[in-house]
């Protein structure tokens, strides 16, 4: 009966205290392993640092879902760096400007305090095109471009893109070696899909989705039109541990520490969603 | 149908026609049918569409200032919050309107040295072409000697302001490339001086160096607009409003989920059933602890989710594209028929 | 200063984010007053950000020839081009829009959402042809997987399974035809579980998302805001 009745009060403070633990303490696991977050990462791995050639990676999310694209994106960008792999930065969605200027001058901080001697330089390993709307209309006109710097014209800095090496020839459709999007936003995701091609070039995908549309992900997996893709912050989880091993200098981040809160916080809901059941059924054979 | 009623389907024909002959006709036609690329303009007609809706900014703001307009001069119940609705949006546009235009501010020092740096290109090119001008060569060049001056006083002069807690790779940066500008400069007006034809190489050589400085100049432009009230309150209202209530109202889900399954998922049925084993599968696959339940269980995730789950889904996917693509026929030849395609004039037609 | 003022932005998120969270115990003015703060701020933010990123570089700039320089010889850094006037008849075409607001010419509000939907509908042409061809393509699976010159029972299984899963969810869902015999009523039945499981998938996942929105407010709050808090106290 007490159970029956339990106020949503009550499993709220549970909620927040099973969640609070592990992130007062700095526990975390190591994160269960996501195949599809290995295929993301190889396909960077393989993606090489060639003259004239640079990965195209949209940043489509905002404060509303940062929790799990923000990390995604972020060990991307930086197994890109990594690699010398010049990335040209982009968003549709206007709130995810203040992450193109943030993440990676971030990644460059950890990167040059982990190697020092190293630079990484605005311009040469990264450029930032800022905020362009026009969803569909804009994605569908970049593989028709004969000339990219004309269809952007500057940065998000107001730079000509002509006055950067990467730019100074033009560049199309077939100079992006690698087409990175992490959004929580299905149509946005599936404009890439539809239009981010011509008829005899397709740039490698990999995609980073929220959890929710992770099922809806799976089936652009299997037929080809992703490469690889992120799942979640799980997805990120496995992707930072796998950088981690990769550079053991690397100092660990986030995602981890995260990862392992909401297991517990998918522990207690399957716990509740048993007891939840135990006690509908004592009370439904008591007739009540 | 009346007159406006067949403005509306012409027009929405239209709208579709442009996309629709992109996607049937090849990117070039044959020299035979006159060679035209289709494609040719479609940078431009596509920024043309955007900017239909983008001109549409004020809707929303006429529709709040109705709204809690009316709730303020009628003293409606909730007025005071919609009195901190108003204020609120004002500031953010005010706070926004003063980062845009103080992010011009901080441009413009780099954008002028980049127009001069063009300056140097364009004489460089003109000379190669040999094209005329309103004045000679070395005239211009004089001119652009000038001017690149100017902008080493100017870059000195700013340097010597900007205080001491200036990054040094900053100021560093700076120094070296005023410095580099200066002695481009300076054998730019040697050659210029001392030489018959008009030097070219030289052009080259101080457009690459003006260009260089830009970039430093912009980021010592950067470095005190950081440390400026106006980014300070536009960050304050960002980051200390706007992203932490966008992200705590989508995080109050994760208590209700909680919630609800111990309240509302009950297993009655096969379906339901089905359902909660599916959905724990994929929870225990997805967390760190599986390794305390079963070591196959990531494994099982991953069949379940590219078999069963990915073949459901791309059922329902199928079905939902095509009736996707039926609509857009439908409305693209007015073959639609609800309340949007009939004339409603003299009915109320707002939305409120 | 601004040390301080990034220590104060700090602790107005936290604030922030516990008004929100007071809506657990039970609405009240405080969640009330910050959802709105919310609301106008988002207003103000995004109406501001569409000139500044489009409608003023992309279209207002060039076509104003904003964007001519004049060099100190008197010359221009490029013709103007009197083809971008053109843009001129979009931006009216959209101002139209606000005719929505009268009652006697709302029918000019239709005439451009209409175009409006008109190009989407355009549009959806080459998307709809781009996405599902390839998800066609891959449903064709063979029954039967060869690895090896044996059999391989898990790979064939999981196909079998993958195609009937397709065929039972797009009868019963798909055709909506109704299931006469006992066959058809099995299959149809089969096709409902099978949708069930995706449901059951997609809850598991939908489960992560929230929470992970979830923990890392929490993390915020513990760890950065009450840091934030201790440093004002101390000082």
């Amino acid at each position: 009966m007490k159970f029956k009745t339990l106020d949503r009060r009550v499993i709220y403070l549970f909620v927040f205290l099973a969640l609070s633990w592990p992130l007062l303490k700095g526990f975390s696991i190591k994160p269960a392993r996501m195949k599809s977050a290995d295929k993301f990462y190889e396909i960077v791995d393989q993606t090489k640092s060639e003259p004239n050639k640079f990965a195209f990676i949209s940043f489509d999310f905002g404060p509303s879902t940062k929790a799990e694209n923000g990390p995604q994106a972020e060990v991307v960008v930086e197994h890109l760096m990594r690699r010398r792999v010049p990335v040209v930065l982009f968003t549709q969605y206007i709130q995810a400007d203040p992450f193109l200027k943030s993440i990676p001058l971030k990644i460059k901080a950890a990167l040059e305090a982990e190697m020092p001697g190293q630079k990484w330089i605005y311009g040469k390993d990264w450029i930032n095109l800022g905020f362009r709307p026009g969803s569909g209309l804009l994605i569908q006109s970049i593989p028709k471009s004969t000339n990219l710097a004309d269809l952007f014209g500057v940065d998000a800095f107001s730079t000509p893109l002509k006055e950067f090496a990467l730019f100074k020839k033009p560049k199309t459709l077939k100079n992006i070696s690698l087409l990175g999007q992490f959004t929580g936003l299905v149509g946005l995701f599936d404009s890439y899909v539809q239009f981010f091609q011509t008829t005899d070039y397709k740039p490698v995908f990999g995609h980073g989705c929220t959890s929710i549309t992770i099922p809806e992900a799976y089936i652009y997996l299997d037929s080809g039109q992703l490469q690889g893709l992120q799942e979640g912050i799980a997805g990120a989880a496995w992707y930072s541990k796998r950088l981690t091993d990769a550079y053991p200098n690397r100092k660990p981040d986030n995602a981890i520490l995260i990862n392992t809160g909401l297991g517990i916080a998918h522990l207690l809901l399957i716990f509740l969603i048993i007891l939840g059941n135990i006690t509908g059924l004592i009370s439904r054979s008591k007739g009540g | 149908m009346n007159w406006k009623a067949r403005l509306l389907a012409t027009l929405t024909f239209l709208g579709g026609l442009y996309y629709f002959l992109d996607f049937v006709l090849p990117a070039k036609l044959p020299d035979s049918l006159g060679g035209y690329e289709f494609g040719k303009y479609n940078q431009e007609i596509s920024r043309g569409f955007i900017a239909i809706g983008s001109v549409a900014f004020a809707l929303g703001l006429i529709n709040i200032f109705y709204i809690h307009g009316a709730r303020i001069i009628f003293r409606k119940k909730g007025f005071l919050n919609s009195i901190a609705l108003l204020i609120s949006l004002v500031a953010m546009v005010i706070f926004t309107t003063n980062e845009w235009l103080a992010f011009e501010q901080v441009n413009k020092y780099a954008e002028n040295i980049r127009n001069i740096a063009a300056y140097s290109r364009q004489i460089q090119s003109d000379l190669k072409e040999k094209k005329e001008s309103t004045r000679s060569p070395n005239a211009r060049i004089e001119l652009l000697i000038a001017e690149t001056e100017k902008i080493i006083k100017d870059s000195e002069a700013s340097l010597s302001e900007a205080k001491s807690d200036l990054p040094h790779i900053v100021r560093d940066g700076l120094i070296q490339n005023i410095k580099l500008v200066s002695k481009e400069n300076n054998l730019l007006k040697i050659k210029n001086e001392s030489e018959v034809a008009a030097p070219i190489k030289p052009l080259d050589s101080v457009a690459t160096a003006l260009i260089k400085l830009s970039g430093d100049r912009q980021q010592l432009e950067e470095y005190l607009y950081k440390s400026s009230t106006t980014k300070a309150l536009y960050d304050f209202v960002y980051d200390g409003l706007f992203v932490p209530l966008g992200a705590a109202m989508f995080s109050l889900l994760g208590f209700y989920i909680i919630s609800a399954g111990y309240r509302a998922f009950r297993i009655r049925s096969i379906e339901s059933g089905l359902m909660m084993i599916a959905a724990v599968i994929v929870m225990l696959g997805q967390i760190p602890f599986y390794i305390y339940v079963s070591e196959v269980l990531p494994d099982l995730r991953l069949w379940l989710l590219e078999y069963p789950s990915a073949a459901a889904f791309r059922a329902i996917k199928f079905g939902a594209a095509i009736a996707g693509l039926y609509m857009a026929i439908r409305m693209w030849f007015s073959i639609e028929t609800s309340s949007f395609a009939e004339d409603n004039s003299g009915k109320a037609g707002a939305n409120k | 200063m601004n040390t301080d003022f990034a220590l104060w932005t700090v602790i107005m998120a936290g604030v922030a984010t516990l008004a929100i969270f007071s809506f657990l115990i039970k609405e009240n003015p405080f969640y009330r007053f910050f959802e709105h703060i919310f609301i106008g701020i988002s207003a103000g933010l995004i109406s501001v950000q569409g000139i500044r990123y489009f409608l003023w570089p992309q279209i207002l700039v060039p076509m104003l020839g904003l964007d001519i320089v004049t060099y100190p010889d008197g010359t221009a850094s490029k013709p103007y081009e009197p083809l971008l006037l053109l843009y001129i008849v979009p931006l009216l075409f959209g101002l139209l829009y606000y005719f929505i607001y009268s009652q006697r010419y709302a029918w000019l509000a239709k005439l451009v959402i209409g175009f409006s939907l008109g190009a989407s509908a355009g549009l959806a042409f080459k998307g709809f042809f781009a996405e599902m061809l390839p998800q066609l393509a891959s449903s064709f699976k063979p029954l039967v997987v060869m690895e090896d010159a044996q059999i391989n029972y898990l790979q064939s299984v999981s196909n079998i399974i993958f195609i009937f899963t397709l065929l039972a969810v797009m009868y019963y869902f798909f055709f909506s035809i109704k299931a006469d015999s006992a066959v058809e009523k099995k299959f149809s039945a089969s096709g409902r579980w099978l949708m069930m499981v995706c449901f059951g998938s997609f809850f598991g996942s939908t489960v992560m998302a929230r929470l992970a929105l979830l923990v890392e407010r929490l993390q915020f709050i513990l760890i950065d805001w009450i840091n934030a808090i201790k440093t004002v106290l101390i000082a």
